[in-house]
């Protein structure tokens, strides 16, 4: 058993992993909805070019 | 240009500012506040977001159950937008507990993985959504297709109570934090819970908001294809 704040060295490459997963899915998942928001944006202004160009 | 500026965008602007000031501070109180636990040591600093984000995987199952019922009712599209935004940010979060869950374990349990009833339900739950979008993203504007996703997305709710009661139902070596009547832990280790379950809320509400705009700009773009086609 550990005391209170006693640091494990060999757990800590664990909780290391642990929030490196955690900090890669979120920022990963960010930046895909990022990536989506600007090639939307960007299909939306030729699109809406196009339609005003047709009437 | 649309979408551009507008409340929805501001709103979510400013939930993200929120989510990311809130999980700073969360990430403050696990690593600088809150002390390491007797037994586990630091390894069981991984359980205050790894808890959090099997909260918010529960949270947005709970928001496709809710809004896939008000679909069938009301044959609104907007609920049905709703439902499979959020079962994607819902299968984010249970992929993160999924692999912060194994990688807690390997030094506490001295195994990666066992077929303990909470790890196996919640298992489950994650091929349960994961069909649920497979079913939905291959809608494309098909109701029939959506109805089929709403279906397929109450019936698979039903597995979000079992992953919370397994640990009381079945013998399980996961631990159980919270009881009916206490939290096992001491009340700093409360409050850091609290507070990473409440910043892991405002969260799931930014990428709700944010997924939700997406979604919309989307449909307008297929709209204008249509339009374009005529």
């Amino acid at each position: 058993m550990t005391e209170p704040g006693f640091v494990s060295s060999s757990t800590l490459q664990f909780l290391f992993a642990g929030y490196a997963v955690i900090w890669a899915a979120l920022f990963g998942y960010i930046w895909f909805l990022a990536r989506r928001q600007r090639r939307l944006e960007a299909e939306l202004k030729r699109l809406e070019r196009a339609v005003s160009e047709e009437r | 240009m649309p979408e551009a500026k507008g409340p929805a965008r501001d709103m979510t602007q400013t939930l993200g500012l929120l989510a990311a000031v809130a999980v700073f501070v969360a990430l403050g109180l696990v690593f600088l506040w809150v002390p390491a636990e007797r037994v586990m040591g630091d390894v069981q600093r991984i359980f205050y977001f790894h808890v959090a984000s099997a909260w918010n995987a529960f949270l947005a199952f709970l928001v496709v159950f809710v809004a896939s019922i008000a679909f069938l009712r009301s044959g609104s599209h907007r609920w049905d937008t709703l439902a499979y935004c959020s079962a994607e940010i819902g299968v984010v979060f249970t992929t993160i507990t999924l692999i912060t869950g194994p990688i807690w374990a390997r030094p506490i349990w001295n195994t990666w993985w066992s077929w303990d009833p909470r790890l196996t339900t919640t298992l489950i739950l994650w091929f349960i959504y994961l069909a649920y979008l497979v079913i939905r993203s291959s809608a494309e504007g098909s109701q029939q297709q959506s109805r089929l996703a709403a279906v397929f997305g109450i019936i698979g709710f039903v597995d979000v109570p079992i992953v919370f009661m397994s640990t009381r139902w079945w013998r399980s070596i996961h631990p159980t934090l919270i009881q009916t009547d206490k939290m096992n832990m001491e009340p700093s280790m409360v409050f850091t819970m609290v507070f990473s379950f409440v910043s892991f809320t405002i969260l799931y509400a930014f990428l709700l908001s944010y997924r939700v705009r997406l979604e919309t700009l989307a449909e307008r773009a297929a709209a204008l294809k249509r339009d374009l086609r005529r």
